[in-house]
């Protein structure tokens, strides 16, 4: 078969495109840090101690990338929902990458703002994202104290302490 | 007042009296699942999977079934979560070991019926945790290849002395 020059650059342009579609060169995999159920206990665990030093019976959650649970705390005599409520504030926190009390605002300022509507989404304070440098890998919740800012308190305190941990 | 009128108003009043307030009615009293008690058995569950070199995920639910403690180890599959927690309400509920339930369902037709019910599941790794007869609480792992009720018990040995 004798391949003229038009022949041969189709074929290169469909040989280049098929390559760059099955492996490009420059594919690689994401390199990124995740949360530890060490870590992640130890967040739970010293929001826990710190509200129930105050006399406040709460429940903790920390979802982690995926929204995923990792570490779920019914503190002794905790409300019944507190559990579920700190798990959707926590699953908010990480979503939006933003306290969930910034979703609070967002409502206020925009009542139209459908994201509320999605499951387990919630707009009520207590709830930090876990970062490392400005990617989320996470969220606490904490629910039970008489108002979410005592909750985002409690939360505060497991993120200062394994601040070391995430970087 | 004739005795007759006397008898029909004693009669009415025992009648009504223990419906009404009994003087013997009196409050449950009962020892319940503590948040430290049940953190103690998950994670002592888990370590000793995780010693035997297996990710898994652990549930301790109390005595109406809500979860108290949940905890995802490092790599454990997603499923791995959900099926701790109706392996921990399989056994809280119908007050066996799940690995028994799951037997059960083989030659009894009820049993196949129940694990339909919402968080019920016939697969062994859920135990149910006693305090002399009264069962209150479940635990349940998830994850290891056939030794989920081992580290279960793990866990639950690491508390025995407080279970009473």
């Amino acid at each position: 078969m004798s391949a003229s020059p038009a022949r041969i650059a189709v074929s290169a342009i469909a040989l280049g495109l098929a390559a760059s579609l099955a492996t490009p060169a420059h594919a690689e995999l994401l390199a990124r840090k995740d949360l530890s159920l060490d870590t992640a206990l130890m967040i739970a665990s010293t929001a826990a101690a710190t509200c129930k030093a105050q006399g406040y019976k709460v429940s903790v959650h920390i979802v982690g990338r995926t929204g995923e649970v990792l570490v779920a705390l019914r503190g002794d005599n905790a409300s019944p929902h507190t559990f579920e409520n700190s798990m959707r504030k926590a699953y908010t926190a990480r979503t939006f990458r933003v306290p969930s009390g910034e979703i609070v605002k967002r409502v206020k300022e925009n009542p139209q703002f459908a994201g509320v509507f999605l499951t387990n989404v919630i707009a009520t304070q207590g709830a930090l994202p876990i970062t490392v440098g400005d990617d989320v890998i996470g969220a606490v919740g904490v629910s039970g104290a008489p108002g979410g800012d005592k909750d985002e308190a409690c939360a505060k305190t497991g993120l200062d302490k394994v601040a070391d941990q995430l970087k | 007042m004739p005795a007759k009128k006397l008898a029909f108003g004693l009669f009415t009043a025992a009648l009504i009296l223990p419906l009404a307030a009994p003087a013997h009615a009196q409050l449950i009293e009962r020892k319940d699942m503590s948040y430290p008690v049940a953190l103690a058995i998950a994670q002592g569950a888990l370590e000793d999977c995780k010693t035997r070199g297996y990710p898994v995920s652990v549930v301790v639910v109390d005595r109406a079934g809500a979860n108290i403690v949940t905890l995802r180890a490092d790599g454990a599959g997603p499923h791995t979560m959900e099926n701790a927690r109706r392996k921990a309400y399989t056994a809280l509920t119908f007050k066996m070991t799940s690995e028994d339930f799951a037997k059960a369902m083989e030659s009894n037709p009820v049993r196949r019926q129940q694990a339909t019910l919402p968080g019920v599941i016939g697969i062994p790794g859920g135990v149910p945790v006693k305090v002399g007869n009264d069962v209150i609480a479940g635990v349940g792992l998830s994850g290891s290849p056939g030794v989920d009720e081992p580290c279960v018990r793990a866990g639950l040995a690491k508390v025995a002395d407080q279970l009473k």
